[in-house]
């Protein structure tokens, strides 16, 4: 067993409790962690920071054994470790909080407890009042008082998340990886959740919590990492940075910054083509309002969770709002189901388009015309000829490289799919197009032909909504940029107020000044 | 793009090669066995499976499963056994069908609109139907010869030959499977069939309308049941309760399964059901005519089933 | 509207106690006139139960509680029972040895093919059925006698002149079959695999991630489920002194029934043995009700109401946490 070099000088002090350096990841065709470190100390409250596809996940992963690294060193607790899966990394003490919880939903509190280590009585069967008791004991010290006998999915995200947390202590973790723990909380659950936090790092067990929410990481938090496209940006104090300083850190300048667009005619004349007021949904939309234009493109600036992509979803019929109207051309409209949009002409390329786009075995041919096949109908049968015409059409539009348009759609790469995806909404003939991360995982090539796409739409009266992570991006092609931060809007720039820093310093902008 | 090697294309075309081996194997090794009398026999018994294995290919396609399409072949057979005495033949079969109808509409609004889970929907309907079936023949086998003419219509129906040498069953059989392949292929229903059993999710944002869908796809499942109920009733000249259609659904959705279309929904291969049928068929032929006892047959098509399954596995990996 | 449906659910996991106690409240009184509720005709279902696919349900429940089916439990029935009287000629011992051994065997195929080759076990247990079926009459033309003292035994009566009206005593095979019910219900409740058949069936990958190997627990539920089975088998064979080639038919449907009715839901992790053990009284408890009925109204009857009590029970298992999703964490992303 290795030890750190800091043990062998006889350091009085192990300085750190994990210490990873140069960690390297790769998956088929994309380097995910070039060179990363992280660096956190005992009973330390440590942040993971980064956007989308920076490499916290796959970070984690190789942390805690689901992933294997290709190189690099993790030290935890004074020994050198590669961890082959989960069960090992716990049981050097490593523990993991889910975004969606891994725990056993149908079974009881104290059962997802013990689960995999119940105590047993003399005569050899489990004990379950000595597990009743002593999970009671356990929850009641974090202050958590609940019936331990209930099915564990009765209780909120909030309480299960508590449970995931003692069923971590009880097992005498070290190091608690929290994922996103305040995604599904509200106000008064983060306070206790954070209470339960600080009583983690007074038995001296960290913490690395990872989470978008400015404000959170600067009420608990005392030191914090940063990535960015899979490379370490730097390790910082809290006290030494404010939310714009980390906000740029995190989504930075990218150099040579194409040039911007220039609107092609007076929008102020334009019509308006979809409103939506005061939207409420749940805690991810609290009375937000969207007013899109013909022929505009407006982007939606926010970090993740901020409810862009919910409010995506209500414009396009996925999902009902709890509260709230859309309006079309002026008119109130009823948006229930995808088709409902579609028939209006709007179009939606989603977030993931592994999961909710594409599909996956059928032809390219299939993918493109999937929405347009209702009027490809002729008395049931599908009008072959037209559809071939339309799909090769778009096939060479948007230079889409596949051997044929039978092929399945899940061997083209992930450019060509989304611009598969993007043909399929063009071939409605839509008015609005709502664009989800559209550039995500896509090679440099394919981003600006997308890119350019969006400026031929707006040029032909077509509205785009786009909704990206990157805030160069947004400047670039938005005619107007609303910033969302937890579910409400923050400001609403146009004209000269779009460039970086603008958009930046109003996410960062603090709560009490808050726009309509 | 990629070049399939030798692995690769064995797998495409296993069902395909399956087949033609075991027909190579019996015109080499079984003495007449390219008779007429043998390609009838294959023909009347193929009939029930592929019947109910078109309306099977569309129900798994979209990711389901119908464990109920032998009661409802009994339920129709034992329908028009007991109605067509009264109203004559057409009507009865006319009833028999709406009945079926409703019963596969009732199981795709359960599992389409309520999101039940298909098997437990179609075991549920499984029993009730077969009970029904039973209820309504009073538990005893309705003999078709003591219908009268209209009995003797309906055994027509099971034993005419056409041209005097080929059995009737030819033309359900034909028709059932151009009907389903025209559909899967050609229709915007199979286009959409296949897309929601590809990925519920995505067609969902594509709007297309899944629960109409699934409703649709149990309707025909059962109705093509209903016909191979019909039909195989009238072969055996007799409607009976208990039996008809029994373990139906097994043979069915084997031939599925092997004719590579996925459990987990997603392209409808018609005519590798076909061919599943026919290899299936060619098992219990096989081992008659050699005088292998067909119990052997049955091992033989449970070790073939397990095969095509992991065959297919692997090529979705 | 929450209060109602607050309500509603904790009456539901309790509901099949419920149905079950109307059904025998309500038949006692309709049948009052014919000593439905006596003693005797209580133990008749009981032993109904305990011959006809009691045990095949209890087999059933190991599986689905995992999230699997086992469709093969009914050809196991019977070959188990061809398979013992086949080697009972040799020695008797050996013969009930070798039949439940028969049901070990085949629940460990099935396991395998479900857990190592990844296939399903609707198609893995469809294909034991068929193979099973035929190789039973590989291996016997006929029925297959069984003598010996596993017949004395599996035919003896206990308790005799205990129970009030039942002064020869009842079969033996009622207390046994509660036996088995019981072992099963503490296997479900005090013991590391029961725990960890929930944990599986919940959330599977939830259940490796805790340390759980869910290859070997599925493995020994289908092992459970192929012995009860043989067991049944074996049972039935040396009470009726033969062992039939066609036993066992369509019994793992109504064993599915069974424990769908029991509150066994059928993705997995939900349910009690109890609840199987009410399933199957509710149904043997129907199925006599019908031989009271006036002739008139056809048997069959029976499976319409079964069936129908399978869509309602399936009907009302809707989830109950709606909101919380457990995906597997490899799907998470950034």
């Amino acid at each position: 067993m290795l030890r750190h070099p800091l043990c062998m000088k006889g350091a009085a002090v192990m300085e750190w409790l994990l210490d990873i350096q140069g960690l390297e990841k790769s998956f088929p065709g994309v380097k995910a962690l070039k060179g990363v470190s992280l660096q956190v100390k005992e009973g330390e409250v440590h942040a993971l920071m980064g956007e989308n596809g920076a490499g916290k996940s796959t970070l984690i992963k190789v942390l805690t054994g689901i992933y294997q690294k290709d190189a690099g060193t993790i030290w935890f607790d004074g020994q050198s470790i590669d961890a082959k899966s989960p069960i090992e990394a716990n049981r050097k003490g490593i523990s993991t909080i889910y975004q969606e919880l891994n725990l056993s939903p149908f079974q009881t509190v104290y059962e997802n407890l013990f689960l995999g280590r119940e105590p047993r009585t003399k005569i050899g069967s489990i004990d379950r009042k000595e597990m009743v008791a002593e999970a009671s004991r356990i929850l009641d010290d974090l202050e958590v008082h609940i019936d331990v006998t209930r099915p564990l999915g009765q209780y909120s995200t909030a309480i299960q998340q508590m449970v995931a947390v003692a069923r971590a202590i009880s097992t005498n973790t070290k190091l608690v990886i929290m994922d996103e723990p305040t995604s599904s909380l509200d106000a008064k659950e983060v306070k206790v959740l954070f209470k339960v936090i600080r009583k983690l790092k007074s038995q001296g067990i960290s913490v690395i919590f990872i989470s978008h929410k400015l404000d959170e990481i600067f009420e608990i938090c005392e030191r914090l990492t940063v990535l960015k496209d899979g490379q370490y940006v730097g390790a910082y104090d809290i006290k030494d940075l404010d939310q714009l300083k980390l906000i740029s850190l995190m989504v930075g300048r990218e150099t040579g910054e194409r040039e911007r667009k220039k609107a092609e005619y007076n929008l102020e004349q334009a019509k308006e083509l979809m409103r939506a007021d005061n939207i409420r949904r749940g805690m991810r939309l609290n009375g937000v309002g969207i007013t899109i234009k013909e022929g505009e493109v407006v982007g939606l600036a926010g970090l993740l969770g901020s409810g862009r992509s919910e409010l995506a979803q209500v414009l396009f019929g996925a999902n009902q709002p709890d509260q709230g109207q859309v309006f079309w051309y002026g008119e109130p409209a009823r948006i229930r189901k995808p088709a409902d949009a579609i028939t209006r002409g709007i179009g939606f390329c989603t977030e993931d388009r592994k999961v909710e786009g594409i599909i996956p075995n059928l032809s390219v041919k299939e993918n493109i015309t999937i929405a347009l096949l209702p009027k490809l109908n002729k008395f049931g049968f599908v009008k072959t000829r037209e559809q071939d015409k339309i799909v090769s059409s778009y096939i060479d539009k948007l230079r889409i490289k596949t051997p044929s348009a039978e092929q399945p759609i899940v061997n083209l790469s992930g450019g060509n799919q989304q611009k598969v995806l993007l043909a399929r909404w063009m071939c409605i003939e839509p008015k609005l197009i709502i664009m989800d991360e559209p550039t995500r995982g896509i090679d440099v090539g394919a981003k600006a032909e997308i890119e350019q796409l969006i400026q031929e739409f707006s040029k032909a009266g077509i509205s785009v909504l786009m909704i990206s992570s990157e805030i160069a991006e947004l400047v670039r092609n938005c005619d107007r940029i609303l910033v969302l931060r937890d579910g409400k809007k923050k400001g609403e720039l146009t004209g000269a107020d779009i460039n970086q820093d603008k958009i930046m310093e109003t996410i960062a902008h603090s709560s009490e000044h808050e726009e309509a | 793009m990629e070049k399939m090697n030798g692995l690769q294309i064995i797998k495409k075309y296993s069902s395909v090669t399956l087949l033609l081996v075991l027909v190579l194997l019996n015109a080499i090794f079984t003495p007449s066995f390219f008779n007429l009398n043998n390609l009838n026999n294959i023909i009347t018994q193929i009939c029930p499976v592929i019947l109910c294995g078109m309306g099977m290919t569309l129900v798994i396609s979209t990711g389901g499963i119908d464990i109920s399409v032998g009661s409802v072949m009994a339920l129709a057979g034992v329908l028009t056994a007991r109605l067509m005495p009264q109203t004559g033949l057409y009507p009865a079969v006319l009833c028999a069908l709406l009945a079926a109808v409703l019963v596969g509409g009732l199981a795709g609004f359960m599992v389409g609109k309520l999101r039940l889970q298909a098997m437990v929907v179609t075991l549920g309907l499984m029993l009730a139907v077969r009970g029904a079936a039973q209820v309504l023949c009073d538990g005893r086998d309705i003999y078709f010869n003591k219908l009268g003419k209209v009995g003797e219509q309906l055994a027509l129906w099971g034993t005419y030959k056409i041209g005097g040498a080929v059995p009737v069953q030819i033309i359900p059989i034909v028709l059932a499977a151009a009907v389903i392949w025209i559909i899967a292929e050609k229709t915007v229903l199979g286009h959409q069939i296949q897309a929601v059993g590809d990925n519920y999710k995505s067609s969902a944002l594509a709007g297309i309308n899944t629960a109409r869908t699934m409703i649709i796809v149990y309707c025909m499942s059962a109705f093509f049941a209903a016909f191979a109920g019909i039909f195989q009733a009238a072969k055996i000249a007799v409607a009976a309760g208990s039996s008809l259609g029994q373990l139906a659904e097994l043979d069915a959705i084997a031939a599925v399964v092997i004719g590579g279309t996925p459990m987990s929904g997603g392209k409808a291969r018609v005519i590798g059901t076909v061919i599943g049928a026919l290899i299936m068929q060619m098992i219990t032929l096989t081992c008659v005519m050699n005088d292998i006892p067909s119990q052997y047959a049955q091992v033989l098509k449970a070790i073939i089933l397990i095969f095509a399954v992991f065959i297919q596995r692997e090529k979705r990996k | 509207m929450k209060i109602a449906k607050k309500i509603y659910h904790s009456f539901y996991s309790k509901s099949t106690i419920l149905a079950f106690l109307l059904l025998i409240i309500t038949s006692g009184i309709i049948f009052a006139d014919r000593n439905f509720m006596s003693v005797a005709n209580i133990f008749n279902i009981l032993l109904k139960a305990s011959k006809n696919g009691g045990y095949i349900a209890l087999g059933m429940t190991f599986v689905i509680l995992c999230g699997e089916i086992d469709l093969s439990a009914g050809a196991v029935l019977a070959i188990s029972g061809v398979v013992m009287g086949l080697v009972g000629q040799v020695n008797p011992y050996l013969g009930i040895a070798a039949g439940l051994l028969t049901g070990v065997i085949t629940g460990m195929l099935i396991g395998l093919m479900v857990t190592k080759m990844r296939i399903s076990s609707w198609i893995a247990s469809l294909a034991m059925l068929f193979a099973l079926r035929g190789m039973i009459s590989i291996i016997a033309k006929k029925s297959v006698t069984v003598s010996g003292s596993a017949m004395t035994f599996a035919n003896a009566k206990v308790l005799k002149g205990w129970l009030p009206g039942m002064n020869s005593g009842i079969s033996i095979m009622i207390p046994l079959f509660f036996l088995l019910v019981f072992i099963c219900m503490y296997i479900g409740r005090y013991t590391k695999f029961g725990m960890n058949i929930y944990a599986v069936g919940g959330n599977g990958e939830a259940a490796r991630m805790m340390g759980i190997n869910t290859d070997r627990t599925k493995i020994i539920a289908f092992i459970a489920s192929g012995f009860l089975a043989a067991f049944s088998g074996v049972l039935l064979a040396s009470s009726s002194g033969s062992a039939t080639l066609s036993a066992g038919n369509t019994y793992e449907t109504y064993a599915i029934a069974m424990c769908a009715i029991g509150g066994i839901k059928l993705s997995g992790g939900v349910g009690k043995f109890s609840g199987t053990f009410f399933g199957i009284l509710i149904y043997f408890i129907i199925n006599t009700i019908f031989t009271y009925l006036p002739t008139s109204i056809s048997v069959h009857w029976q499976s319409i109401v079964m069936g129908l009590l399978v869509l309602i029970s399936v009907g009302v298992q809707t989830e109950v946490f709606g909101k919380v999703k457990f995906k597997k964490i490899r799907e998470q992303t950034d």
